[in-house]
Parts: structure tokens; C-alpha cells; sequence
């Protein structure tokens, strides 16, 4: 059978919360941004000039999105986010200009809930005004939006599994600097503070051949190890 | 002399041959050793089929056992406090992602528990069981880095993990692939998702570019 375009679910279990890492008051606002976050009234600006109000997705590959590992890129590719019907699974290949994102409101009742980002609605957008983030993506959430951002680029479909392969060790990172954080800001330590801390001990050498964590961290099976060197250095800051 | 298993002799057997009358071609004349290779062919065969039986009744009774033991273990974790708990976990190696997933709700409840928030009963039951599986499977099959080996894909493949088995419902799955009684961990993958083959074939492969990072391209043919 041929790659085509997958879902997060099947017609007869669906669960759309598999999309999600969290949402609403989930998410935690010291994770660094990645690759699929959702953020509510980004100022854009329009192709005239003029500058509006958009809910939007960040559409860069996780690689892409900083200079130098800390930084944002001064400006973000992002495409618009909009209220959208709900597409059942089995019919996510049929819709390649968007991508779905089904409960990505889950407080709401109204159709409001359901949303999609647009892949032909493009913004760019400056890291100072992505403030109020109201999703972050799951493993399999970003894999299957890298996955259709692909192909609506390129008539290309990659399976997610090969996406995972490449993703999970970013993904990971942004775990560890989430965890970072959360142990050490405070009132007069800040997010960006802990977060080039975490880079800095993350671009250590981690073994005892001179490989650097973060480089570490693409072997799933060096994870628990870097996990554990972490939350022993976290407890002895 | 009668067969030390069946109790049959030879001249048993040629004696219910010839009294099959003359109408039909008779039977080749059994020779000794034919006719002892014979009995032992039937013999060796019952024996080996009652040798599958006894081995899937061990089997399912090492399952069961599995789940008492678990359950023991289980109680004994939950004598701790659930943020106790959640650091024994992240002392293993385990990601609150993952930990989360075990256990059935977002990261976020359980980096709320970390921090003092209330747990029902059942999920408190839940966070143990996971610390009493970690106990069973070290102790009794001698798996060093845990959490690593709850990470490694059961076969070539697919990513199927014990993580996945665990979060799917199939603890039964997890326990059976710890204790080495398996052959073949394909067994054990096809039992939990029956079409992974097909579903984690991927006619791309995964390199390090130029740049030295990962990058994706097609498969050679």
C-alpha cells in the first residue's frame, strides 16, 4: 500500500486528545516553542502592510527555529489557525491544505472548539508577540503536521514513524528545558536565564567519549541516561 | 519384548497385519527396527503433544502469577506518597511524558501531583503499579536501566515499545517479553497490533546529512 497522508485515530476509537501535549491552562508557558504551537491573537502583518490580530501555528521544523539554540529567528514562518468542521480520520488524507485540529478548544461547546491551521494562509510573525500560547503538540501531533506541511509543499508523504525518528530527540530536548525551568525560575532567575543554562549543560559532554548531550539525546536509548545525569544536577543546584 | 512405552510387541503388530485377509495387497513386512521407530514416532509424538499442553498450562499459570506478585508489589509502592513515588520514577530515568501516558492522563496532572495536588485513589493505585512493574521485571529477569528498556523497540521495524504495550492495556504482554519465555518478540508485537508491518513500513530512511544533522531521504532499491 501506498504512503498517504495518516491520522491521529480510527473512525471506531476516536480519541483527538493524542494530537495533544496539552492545551488551555495545560500548557506551560516555560516550554520553549516548537514546531505546531498554537497561539491565540498574534499580531501579523498583511501583505499591505497593515498589522492584525491572528490565531496562528508555528510551522518551522524544530531545527529551524533557532540560530543558536536559545534565540527564536527574529522572524517566525507561522500559518493561520481558524475555525474548521470536524474531519473524521478516515477522511484526513482528502484535506492537504489544512491542518485539522479537532478539540484544540476543548472549554467551548460551541463550533468554535474545532479548529484547523491553513497551510495557505502564511504570516510571518516576530517571537516577541507569540505570547499567549494555547496549545502545544504531541509526539504524533507534530510528526503528522510535519507530515502534511511536507506534502502540501511537496506532493511528497514521508510516514510518521521515519518523521519520529528525526523529531524525538528535539522533542525531547524541549522536555528536558521545560523541566529545567520548572525547577529552576524564580523571581529573580528567568525563562530565558534557565533555558541558555539547560542548553549550556546540555551542550556538555555527556559520555565518556566526548559526545555532547544534546548529539546524546538522538539515541532513544541514551535518554534515560541524560534524564537521570539532569534531575541529579537539577537537585544539586 | 514389549515397548517400554506402548507395551506392544512386534509380533503384535504382524500378528493384526495378517488378519486382514487376502482380498488386499498385504503390507510389506515390518522390519524390527522399522517397526521400533514406529512405535516410537507415535510415542515421542503423544509425548510432545502433551509437552505443549503442560507448557501453554505453565504458561498461563506464569501469567497469573505475574499479576499476584504485581499486585503485592503494587500495594507495597502505594505505602509511599505520591510525590515519592513520581521521584523514584524520574530517579529511573522515566520521561513525565511517558509517565504520564502509563498512568492515562496529561503531563500536566502529573507535574501537578509532583507538587502537592490531589490524586484519586485509583490513579495513586496506578503510579504504584508502574513502580511494582519496574521492581517484578528487575528482580526477577535481571534488566539493568529500566526505563531504558522500557524505551527499546521490540523489534526491528516497528517502535513498539513496552511503554506502548503497558499504555495499551497489556501489562500481560509486558511481563510475558521480560521473561524471556517469547522466541520470537515478533510474537508478542503481532499479538498487540496485528497489522504493524504493514502500518510502520516506511520506503524512507533516516541519515545524518553534510551539516551532521538528522535528515530524511528515499530508500535505495
Amino acid at each position: 500500500m501506498a504512503h498517504d497522508l495518516e491520522a491521529p485515530c480510527t473512525a471506531d476509537n476516536l480519541n483527538w486528545s493524542r494530537l495533544y501535549r496539552a492545551r488551555g491552562d495545560e500548557v506551560n508557558q516555560q516550554r520553549p516553542v516548537f514546531t505546531g504551537d498554537v497561539f491565540l491573537n498574534v499580531e501579523v502583518e498583511d501583505a499591505d502592510g497593515a498589522t492584525t490580530e491572528k490565531d496562528i501555528i508555528v510551522v518551522q521544523h524544530p531545527c529551524a527555529l533557532r540560530s543558536n539554540g536559545v534565540d527564536l529567528v527574529p522572524r517566525l514562518l507561522v500559518a493561520e489557525v481558524r475555525q474548521h468542521t470536524v474531519i473524521p480520520p478516515e477522511k484526513w488524507a482528502k484535506y492537504g491544505k489544512i491542518m485539522p485540529l479537532p478539540d484544540l478548544l476543548p472549554d467551548l461547546a460551541s463550533g468554535r472548539r474545532n479548529q484547523a491551521g491553513f497551510f495557505a494562509e502564511l504570516h510571518l510573525v516576530s517571537p516577541k508577540h507569540l505570547e499567549n500560547r494555547t496549545a502545544v503538540l504531541s509526539q504524533l501531533g507534530v510528526n503528522l503536521f510535519l507530515q502534511r506541511w511536507v506534502r502540501h509543499n511537496s506532493r511528497v508523504v514521508v510516514p510518521t514513524v521515519t518523521y519520529n525518528e528525526v523529531t524525538s530527540g528535539v522533542y525531547e530536548e524541549a522536555d528536558l528545558i521545560e523541566e529545567w525551568c520548572d525547577e529552576r525560575c524564580s523571581p529573580g532567575f528567568t525563562i530565558e536565564q534557565a533555558t541558555a543554562e539547560c542548553v549550556a549543560w546540555l551542550r556538555e559532554t555527556g559520555d565518556t567519549i566526548g559526545t555532547m548531550r544534546q548529539k546524546m539525546l538522538e539515541d532513544p536509548q541514551m535518554r534515560s541516561t541524560i534524564r537521570k545525569q539532569m534531575r541529579k544536577v537539577l537537585k544539586a543546584l | 519384548m514389549p515397548d517400554s512405552v506402548s507395551g506392544v510387541t512386534l509380533q503384535d503388530m504382524q500378528t493384526a497385519t495378517s488378519t486382514a485377509g487376502t482380498a488386499i495387497t498385504p503390507l510389506p513386512t515390518i522390519e524390527a527396527t522399522q517397526a521400533a521407530a514406529s512405535i516410537l514416532t507415535e510415542d515421542i509424538g503423544f509425548d510432545r503433544s502433551r509437552a505443549q499442553t503442560l507448557n501453554q498450562e505453565y504458561g498461563d499459570l506464569h501469567q497469573r502469577i505475574h499479576f499476584v506478585e504485581w499486585q503485592t508489589r503494587t500495594a507495597a509502592r502505594g505505602h509511599a506518597g505520591v510525590a515519592e513515588m513520581l521521584g523514584d520514577l524520574a530517579d529511573l530515568g522515566f520521561a513525565w511524558r511517558d509517565i504520564a501516558r502509563l498512568v492515562g492522563v496529561s503531563v500536566t496532572a502529573v507535574q501537578k501531583w509532583r507538587h502537592g495536588g490531589s490524586i484519586s485513589g485509583t490513579k495513586r493505585r496506578s503510579v504504584a503499579s508502574i513502580l511494582a512493574a519496574c521492581d517484578l521485571i528487575t528482580g526477577h529477569y535481571g534488566v539493568e536501566e529500566i526505563a531504558s528498556w522500557f524505551e527499546m523497540p521490540l523489534v526491528d521495524g516497528a517502535p513498539i515499545t513496552a511503554i506502548d504495550l503497558y499504555a495499551g492495556g497489556r501489562p500481560d504482554l509486558v511481563f510475558e517479553y521480560a521473561s524471556g519465555h517469547v522466541d520470537d518478540p515478533e510474537q508478542i508485537v503481532t499479538d498487540f497490533e496485528p497489522g504493524w508491518r504493514e502500518r510502520y513500513r516506511s520506503d524512507f530512511e533516516v541519515f545524518r546529512a553534510g551539516d551532521g544533522d538528522l535528515s530524511i531521504r528515499p530508500k535505495a532499491h
